[in-house]
């Protein structure tokens, strides 16, 4: 069961890393739109 | 270098593609070098260049493609902000609690299992040490969203809900720390952060409800015109808002915004009243109807009097009350409050109590049970669900028509027995029609008519409104000093000359309703003839079907009043009344031990409304009535009324259900937890659970169809 010293360290590590990205998105303000920013995959984009 | 940018308010968005095309203009600008719209928000926000921005422009060229809108003011932009930042730091905390509570709980149950079925000694060792350390930033950081507000509440010498919270969450903390460095296996860290979780996410969705309805406050409170017209001596003229006064009559035209709260005079509109209603549909809306500043004339043309401006507007005033519970934490006097501070200061003691009496069993199993008991109580039916369900009542109500101004209106509104109404105007269509008119010779009609319209002409009253269109041709007289007398009506003064216009019980020859005298001698007479409301007599029904008894204090004539509860079935009535009558008629009513209700429209009512147990303010009201009413109509005719009394049956039903629910899980949680059958662990679970019990009760009455 030793693998587990690497393994649980490392699954910390990639709750982490998606925290960080939480927190990224949290920042970026994407919690405020809950209704617009869904849809909005709806609008035909340009292609930039 | 960031570049500054600007927030467009615009309440037209409904949908995605609203969102595209006003995001596509936008883009297309010089000037706007990044846009992006907020459905939920209602607003655009644009990064912009200082020298390239024509902001009336811009506006204009929203307003061509119909989403007119305004740009957010620096002061209301503070308050946003603020509420916009409270929720991130919800967020965060939320999701860090959260993140830690999901690792620990499988580090838990290894842990768990462990102690059966046996575990190696460094790898429980490693679970420990990682519990340890990644609660302890959880306790630090997510759980000051707690401790902070319940310690500076503890400063001020009050006792949150917040407090009991901290106390659990530090006491099971502490435990397991300890328990941690003596190799002890009381560790509950995953109770702790599991536990900070679930309270977060509560918050967070409490702040979600709460900052919607700010925010379309917000937005209602900037809605207003720079300009407005007036209607003056020689036709119209445009006024900075600021100017504005009571008593101007505001010409509108199709989107317009209302600047003011005001009755229409004159001309048909249809108002779109999203903003204050959430209704989209246009509304229509007739002489006679109230127009509420932040509302949106859709199509149509008319005049209206400016009854109410500024602050004193219903859309400022609810501003006022989401601002004032927004600092809930402050709010004094507040039945929840009070009794989830009582509660709180019980549970310590209780929790102390608790302790002493296990502490035989030593220091540990005695914090044990003790920590479970704290944990295991909430009082989160009074704190959370009692907010929440006055709140869910609000929007309800206003959706409805319904405006009520605190918890205890609500409160006495479901226990009313007696309903004291006006007639005319609440029963009545206050919509007369004049009947006869007849003018002694003493006068010209000219002078007569120049004498109404000096008299009556702040007055909103049914029957001034009709002799004032009456006599609209004519002008009135200059210089007068005009004086109210309330109830009975207007009165002059002029060097040599007293004149009166109003009811005159003295003179009872002849069947009128107003009459104007000069020095005593009569000039001219009125008499009306009001419709009884179409509505009036399903209200009557429904009423009397909820065992209420109906009362009709009116200051007209007994033989009118008589006759209009006759064909209403309504069998106490009163004619004639003076204010200090209508106060005698509650008071006489109280004395007999009845909750009295009492829905008024005018200054005459006032006096009465305070007295009464609850007090309501008609939609046509007069706005001095309106200031003070805890309950406040906003729609025109007897509708609110049924479901003002509905809101206020359902709005009991849930804060007993509240009630009943939480005191039926303490009662069992309680006595359990005190024993020592429950374990924190336990104890984190079901007190989550209780109070999202009691959370989805308050928020059940929203999913019914009204």
């Amino acid at each position: 069961m030793e693998i587990l010293f690497v393994l649980v360290p490392l699954a910390l590590v990639l709750s982490g890393l998606a925290l960080f990205g939480f927190f990224r998105a949290v920042e970026s303000g994407q919690f405020e739109d809950l209704d617009g920013d869904g849809a909005r995959f709806l609008l035909d984009r340009e292609t930039d | 270098m960031t570049s500054p940018s600007v927030i467009i308010l615009l309440d037209k968005l409904h949908c995605i593609n609203c969102v595209q095309a006003v995001e596509q203009y936008l883009k297309t600008l010089p000037g706007v070098l990044r846009a992006h719209v907020n459905l939920t928000q209602k607003r655009a926000q644009l990064d912009i260049r200082p020298e390239d921005f024509q902001a009336e422009e811009v506006l204009a060229g929203l307003a061509q493609r119909g989403y007119p809108g305004r740009f957010l003011e620096e002061h209301q932009e503070r308050k946003t902000q603020s509420s916009d930042s409270e929720q991130k730091q919800i967020l965060r905390k939320m999701a860090f609690a959260g993140c830690v509570a999901g690792n620990l709980m499988l580090m838990s149950a290894s842990l768990y299992i462990g102690q059966f079925q046996g575990i190696d000694n460094p790898l429980q060792r490693l679970f420990e040490v990682l519990s340890f350390c990644l609660a302890t930033p959880v306790v630090i950081y997510s759980a000051s969203h707690f401790y902070g507000p319940a310690l500076s509440a503890l400063r001020h010498g009050r006792v949150t809900m917040d407090f009991p919270i901290t106390l659990g969450l530090f006491a099971t903390y502490t435990l397991s720390t300890v328990a941690f460095f003596r190799g002890l296996p009381q560790q509950y860290f995953d109770t702790v952060t599991a536990f900070v979780f679930v309270l977060l996410v509560g918050r967070y969705f409490q702040s979600l409800g709460m900052s919607k309805v700010q925010t379309s406050l917000n937005f209602l409170a900037g809605l207003r015109p720079e300009k407005v017209r007036i209607k003056s001596c020689c036709g119209s003229r445009e006024i900075p808002l600021a100017q504005l006064a009571v008593g101007d009559i505001v010409l509108l035209q199709e989107n317009d915004q209302v600047p003011a709260d005001g009755r229409l005079i004159e001309g048909f509109l249809e108002v779109e009243e999203a903003a204050l209603t959430g209704e989209s549909l246009p509304q229509e809306r007739g002489k006679e109807a109230r127009i509420y500043a932040g509302t949106r004339v859709f199509s149509g043309r008319g005049e209206y009097l400016v009854e109410a401006v500024g602050g004193s507007t219903v859309v400022s005033r609810l501003a006022q009350l989401v601002e004032e519970s927004q600092l809930q934490r402050s709010t004094e006097g507040r039945l929840s409050s009070v009794l989830a501070s009582r509660f709180s200061l019980l549970i310590v003691v209780m929790a102390l109590a608790t302790w002493c009496f296990w502490l035989p069993a030593g220091v540990d199993k005695a914090t044990l049970v003790a920590t479970s008991l704290l944990v295991i109580t909430c009082p989160c039916a009074l704190g959370l669900a009692l907010p929440l369900a006055f709140w869910t009542a609000v929007r309800r109500g206003v959706e409805q028509g319904v405006l009520v101004r605190d918890e205890s209106a609500l409160e006495e509104s479901a226990q009313i027995t007696d309903l004291v109404l006006d007639k005319t105007g609440t029963l009545t269509s206050g919509n007369p029609t004049l009947l006869q008119e007849t003018l002694t010779r003493k006068r010209s009609e000219q002078e007569v008519a120049s004498l109404v319209l000096a008299l009556e002409k702040t007055s909103t009253h049914p029957f001034a409104l009709k002799l004032k269109s009456r006599f609209a041709t004519f002008e009135a007289v200059q210089g007068l000093e005009v004086e109210e007398q309330i109830g009975l009506g207007r009165a002059a003064r002029a060097p040599g000359k007293e004149y009166f216009i109003g009811r005159l019980p003295a003179l009872k020859e002849g069947q009128f309703d107003i009459g104007l005298t000069e020095n005593g001698e009569l000039l001219a007479t009125w008499q009306f003839a009001d419709p009884i409301r179409p509505e009036a007599y399903n209200l009557v029904t429904h009423l009397q079907e909820r065992a209420l008894n109906l009362h009709i204090a009116s200051g007209d004539k007994r033989e009118t009043t008589e006759k209009v509860a006759a064909v209403l079935g309504i069998e106490n009535f009163h004619g004639e009344m003076l204010p200090e009558d209508k106060v005698r008629l509650v008071e006489s009513l109280q004395a007999r031990g009845r909750k009295v209700a009492l829905l008024g429209d005018g200054i005459n009512d006032s006096p009465a409304m305070s007295c009464a147990d609850v007090g309501v303010a008609m939609g046509h009201a007069s706005v001095v009535t309106t200031l003070s009413a805890p309950v406040l109509l906003l729609r025109p005719g007897l509708a609110p009324v049924l479901s003002w009394l509905e809101l206020a049956r359902s709005y009991r039903q849930v804060v007993r259900r509240n009630i009943a629910i939480s005191i039926t899980y303490n009662l069992l949680a309680i006595p359990t937890a005190a024993l020592g059958y429950v374990s924190p662990l336990m104890a984190a679970i079901a007190m989550p659970l209780a109070s999202l019990a009691v959370v989805a009760s308050s928020l059940r009455s929203e999913s019914r169809v009204k």
